[in-house]
């Protein structure tokens, strides 16, 4: 059937037409926005994180009875750990552990000029085996010597000396080659050597709040006393069970005065660091869900309302030689064309909600051409689906039954 | 009457499949409506919500002129000599509060239980007036354990299960930092949704201990809420969280709260009282220096407030206006439904027409069937909005990683029966409304000529 004559038979049932153009709107605005939600959430899951995530481990503890001897207990601990089968060695951790930063994020300036921008990095205190418990690869530089390592409470001098990762090397210094140079550490600009530069892994949460997750740095120091905390990152062999985390607690659990408040793969650390937006989004998926059935049953019901009142039409289509196919068809085209301006005033509408999402809502959302094509193409299907069962049964409409009265 | 309900059930099973079609249509919208809107009622709710109009908190600005301060939120905390000549002044109010929010270990001597971090308020006897605080073991602490900042605690039902089994522990002693403090009270706080006495509004955990300020400064318990200076210099030297305590109270560093109640009738005029002896007490002070801003104090009742923390509950509040738009379009499938189901049930009406029923008959029938399908809808409705309530508890749950407790976070994902009632007679009314048409376009239908075919 010809465009112009589906347009007619639109225009004659113009309340029916406009309902539908309406669903599909309402429809269109609250999905694409929770794909452009959704999408957004999944490109920072995305994000590589580099690391073994269930090979490290982040384990908390918090030391409360102020009598214990902090030094003989960190010594203990570490070896306790160690002792655990599977278990490949253990690093003490005196200010961030991977993806759980403990508190505040931590700034790095090039210099000690007032108006320098400073760089959000992952900021890490460990001992000997620290760099390989992280796993880093050395790009350029050395490692820690033996002699640089430092061990104290709270008063102790800072170490001095830093190891940073290639991406923080770069924000910082551009081209430059950071081997040598000093940096500052937070708002004192405490200054450090840099002597290595390793590659960048996804280490500190509030960088990667900060879009920058591969920059951090590593010093050789073993400082307790802040915050009562005695926290250990650990390496555990390939394909480790989770019944790893409970033999590490175990471990750590038979001393008095200090609680183990946490022991954890970073794949769960990092699963938090989304957590907020993934749940949104989930949300918004939900309601989208619902909002696809509700139109479709209202497009299944709008449809068969209308095919009901032009019965008579369809069987002089038919008589007049149409095919149940033709009939079915010419239904189909019919929706498609409502769907048409129903996509378009919803993606308007979808703009729109962006729009006020962004300002109202710190939500992450990203509008992309290739997402507004697809979300346009399953509205589509889903309504073509819709229509599809009661233009069926339009067809079943003999051709003579329907011409005989009248 | 009877008849007419038998007719009606005919009705409904002529087109079986339309029929389900708006049940689970409309079911399908008010699930969503259901779950979404009690979560925001709940949520926007609060256990002493009554003291709306005469609970006050009031924020007194030390900052310096260039730092924004526009709302409620970025106003610092009391510095501890403004809050110490507040109490001084002899002003009218039934209870004035202060607390600040703390965190330590608490276990026991003899070392027969697990110690568990907690967060722990240090504040006043006058606290648990303001909270209303329901007390199953014990009492608050006396006014001299308050003065001379005994070592003492009332202790939230929460950890006195962990600690103590649940059994009364009033006399008993918990040891914090190696100190023991005697329990003189349990009180059960898990009514309450959200933690606001340090405007935190967490829903997540409330405090599982209470302890006299006078003893949390002798000990030094960290200030682990918000804290903030004058500048970040002082900040640094000050060190306001876990520093000096002696330099903390002389600096201007603020970290308390501060909660007025009134007496009910009297808030207006004693918050008046209030305000005139802030600005005194401003204008004296800047003559000394302090005070350079230009927004320098602010106040909020309860109720004031509830509607600031609104703003926390944006997500929430888009959930509620998609499940509004899309209870709107079922009402409208509602309708695309019923004329659909009546137009194939012309003939059957007919029938009625020309065997005597009028017009009125006919509309009742429909109207009954109508009936009949909504109480379906709204049963329905009801049973799946507790599934979703349940799924939205978990997806909090996960949203907070399991750090939180279970008891206090499922508060917010509660019916209220006062919503259900009245969420079931606007659905009763909205789907009444939008069969009107449908009802009188059937009972047009003329006797017999239907039957001709």
């Amino acid at each position: 059937m010809a465009i112009k004559h589906i347009l007619k038979l639109i225009l004659k049932q113009k309340s029916i037409a406009l309902l539908i153009i309406l669903q599909i709107a309402i429809t269109v605005m609250i999905v694409s926005n929770t794909v452009f939600i959704s999408y957004a959430t999944l490109q920072n899951w995305l994000i590589p994180s580099k690391l073994e995530e269930q090979q490290i481990l982040n384990v908390t503890t918090r030391v409360f009875d102020t009598s214990v001897d902090v030094q003989s207990l960190i010594e203990k601990d570490i070896q306790a750990i160690e002792n655990v089968p599977r278990v490949v060695a253990a690093s003490y951790a005196g200010r961030e552990l991977v993806l759980n930063s403990l508190g505040p994020g931590w700034t790095i300036f090039k210099d000690t000029q007032p108006e320098t921008d400073y760089s959000v990095f992952g900021y890490f205190g460990l001992d000997e085996k620290g760099v390989d418990v992280l796993g880093l690869e050395l790009v350029e530089g050395r490692r820690f010597y033996a002699s640089e390592f430092i061990k104290g409470d709270e008063a102790t001098k800072n170490a001095g000396v830093i190891m940073i990762s290639d991406d923080l090397a770069t924000s910082l210094f551009g081209d430059d080659s950071a081997l040598g140079q000093t940096v500052y550490i937070s708002r004192q600009r405490i200054p450090h050597q840099v002597v290595g530069v390793y590659k960048g892994k996804m280490l500190g949460e509030g960088a990667t709040y900060n879009q920058q997750p591969y920059n951090s740095g590593v010093v050789p120091e073993v400082i307790w006393g802040n915050r009562q905390r005695a926290n250990y990152l650990v390496r555990v062999e390939k394909g480790v069970s989770e019944r790893v985390l409970e033999e590490v607690e175990t471990a750590l659990y038979h001393t008095n005065g200090r609680m183990v408040e946490r022991v954890e793969f970073v794949a769960r650390a990092k699963k938090r660091l989304w957590d907020g937006r993934s749940t949104f989004a989930l949300t918004m998926a939900g309601i989208s869900i619902i909002a696809c059935v509700v139109t479709a049953l209202g497009i299944i019901a709008l449809v068969s309302f209308s095919v009901s009142l032009r019965k008579k039409d369809h069987g002089v289509l038919r008589a007049l030689g149409a095919s149940k196919g033709k009939v079915m068809w010419s239904l189909i085209k019919e929706n498609t064309i409502l769907v048409f301006i129903g996509l378009v005033l919803g993606f308007g509408l979808s703009i729109l909600l962006y729009y006020f999402l962004m300002n109202n809502v710190r939500v992450q959302s990203v509008v992309e051409i290739p997402l507004l094509v697809g979300v346009a193409i399953f509205t589509w299907l889903v309504s073509t689906l819709a229509v599809y069962l009661p233009a069926k049964e339009a067809a079943k409409v003999s051709p003579a039954q329907v011409t005989k009265s009248s | 009457m009877k008849e007419l309900i038998l007719l009606a059930w005919q009705g409904l099973k002529q087109k079986p499949k339309l029929s389900a079609l708006m049940v689970i249509n409309l079911a399908v919208g008010i699930t969503l409506m259901l779950t979404m809107s009690a979560i925001v009622k709940q949520s926007s709710s609060e256990v002493i919500g009554h003291k709306g109009d005469y609970l006050y908190t009031a924020g007194l600005n030390f900052f310096d002129s260039d730092q924004d301060v526009v709302d409620f939120n970025q106003f610092p905390r009391w510095t501890y000599q403004d809050a110490e000549a507040l109490k001084q002044a002899d002003l009218p109010y039934e209870h004035l509060s202060f607390n600040y929010t703390t965190e330590f270990i608490v276990g026991l001597a003899d070392n027969s239980v697990r110690p568990i971090s907690v967060e722990a308020s240090g504040t006043d006897r006058d606290m648990f007036s303001v909270l209303d605080a329901p007390f199953i073991h014990g009492a608050s602490w006396s006014e001299q354990s308050q003065q001379s900042g005994e070592a003492v605690a009332v202790i939230s039902k929460n950890a006195n299960d962990h600690l103590f089994g649940g059994a009364n522990s009033v006399g008993q002693f918990i040891q914090v930092q190696g100190e023991q403090i005697q329990v003189v009270g349990v009180v059960d706080l898990s009514n309450y949704k959200r933690r606001f006495q340090d405007l935190s509004f967490s829903n997540n955990y409330n405090h599982d201990a209470f302890i006299p300020l006078n003893y949390a400064y002798a000990q030094n318990f960290p200030r682990t809420g918000q804290v903030s200076c004058r500048t970040d210099d002082l900040y640094t030297a000050t060190n306001p969280r876990s520093g000096n305590i002696d330099m903390l109270k002389s600096a201007e560093c603020g970290y308390l709260t501060v909660w007025f109640q009134y007496q009910k009738d009297m808030g207006a005029a004693h918050l008046a009282e209030l305000k005139t002896w802030l600005n005194n007490y401003i204008a004296n002070q800047q003559a000394v220096g302090r005070f350079q801003h230009n927004n320098l104090t602010d106040f909020y009742s309860m109720g004031e407030l509830y509607i600031l923390i609104q703003r926390f509950l944006a997500w929430e509040a888009i959930y509620l206006t998609f499940s509004y738009f899309l209870f709107g379009i079922c009402l409208v499938n509602t309708v695309g439904i019923l004329l659909a189901k009546f137009q194939a049930n012309r003939k059957l009406i007919s029938l009625y027409r020309a065997l005597g029923a009028n017009r009125g008959v006919i509309m009742k029938i429909h109207f009954l069937e109508i009936l009949m399908l909504t109480v379906a809808s709204v049963a329905l409705g009801f049973v799946l909005a507790f599934a979703g309530l349940e799924l939205m508890f978990h997806l909090r749950m996960y949203q907070a990683d399991y750090m939180a407790f279970a008891e206090q976070v499922r508060q917010i994902y509660q019916f209220d029966g006062e919503l259900a009632l009245l969420t079931t007679i606007g659905i009763f009314l909205a789907v009444g409304i939008s069969g009107l048409y449908p009802i009188y376009r059937s009972s047009r239908v003329s006797p017999a000529a239907e039957l001709r075919g």
